[in-house]
């Protein structure tokens, strides 16, 4: 009778062991997954800085003594529609001019491109010109690179 | 047989409790405030400098590059935009002197108002 109860005692003990195995089984492996978790060091910056005319000016109209503060952009017949302007035309074949202003930056792009200065001369336009482009087509404008 | 069934499923009960005690106990970890920067000039963590555009040759309407100068030099990654809602362009980094083609897709120079440049290691 005693021997039987020292017995049931020994297998109560043991499944209660067998519980806390179990339990602590469980929490480990749960431990062992989210432990893989990690977030590795990183340096991230963001800049932001406003575009002006002035910076996507060509540099020889810069040195040229032009700051760009309008643009205008296009293809065809382009007029410069004030002063301290950069015109910029196309690929195709553009006529590019500037009426009375001065101080316009004209650039051509690939084609037989066309510019016409302000009356009178001396006002200080500048152009940028392709290979293709004339002389002749070249009025009252000082021509300070020569591109594509 | 239904004598053992009882322990069974207090043991597999255990390993359940364990498990859920364990993810009670990672559930509380959390990730410190981390750093970011943002702001209309230069962050903390990269300085740009020397910023220039290029005009496409061909078709000078469009802008056809941004270049400038990046410190420290080893970002890994770094990507600029023109305007706001534009698209993100991918520039290469040769040690700090950075380059970005904006040609696809093309961008006007009309419409170029706001250089965003974001770079991470």
């Amino acid at each position: 009778m005693r021997r039987r109860r020292h017995t049931q005692r020994r297998r109560t003990l043991l499944f209660v062991l067998t519980l806390v195995v179990a339990g602590g089984f469980g929490f480990v492996t749960t431990q062992a997954f989210t432990a893989a978790n990690t977030v590795p060091a990183t340096t991230i910056s963001q800049f932001t800085q406003a575009i002006t005319p002035a910076m996507l000016e060509p540099s020889e109209c810069v040195s040229g003594g032009i700051t760009a503060t309008s643009i205008v952009a296009g293809s065809g017949t382009l007029k410069a529609t004030a002063a301290s302007q950069l015109v910029l035309g196309s690929s195709g074949v553009d006529t590019i001019s500037d009426a009375s202003f001065g101080l316009v930056c004209m650039v051509g792009g690939a084609g037989a491109d066309s510019f016409t200065g302000p009356v009178p001369s001396g006002k200080g336009d500048l152009c940028i010109v392709s290979a293709a482009t004339l002389g002749t087509k070249i009025k009252r404008c000082t021509v300070v690179a020569t591109r594509p | 047989m239904r004598g053992r069934a009882v322990p069974i499923a207090l043991v597999l009960g255990a390993v359940l409790a364990g498990a859920l005690l364990g993810r009670a106990a990672t559930a509380a970890n959390t990730v410190p405030a981390g750093r970011v920067g943002q702001g209309s000039s230069a962050t903390a963590q990269y300085a740009i400098s020397g910023v220039s555009y290029t005009l496409d040759v061909n078709n000078p309407r469009n802008v056809a590059q941004v270049a400038f100068t990046i410190s420290p030099n080893n970002p890994r990654v770094i990507k600029a935009r023109l305007f706001n809602a534009g698209s993100w362009y991918t520039c290469s980094n040769s040690a700090g002197a950075v380059t970005c083609a904006t040609t696809a897709p093309a961008v006007a120079a009309t419409s170029a108002n706001n250089l965003t440049v974001v770079a991470t290691q």
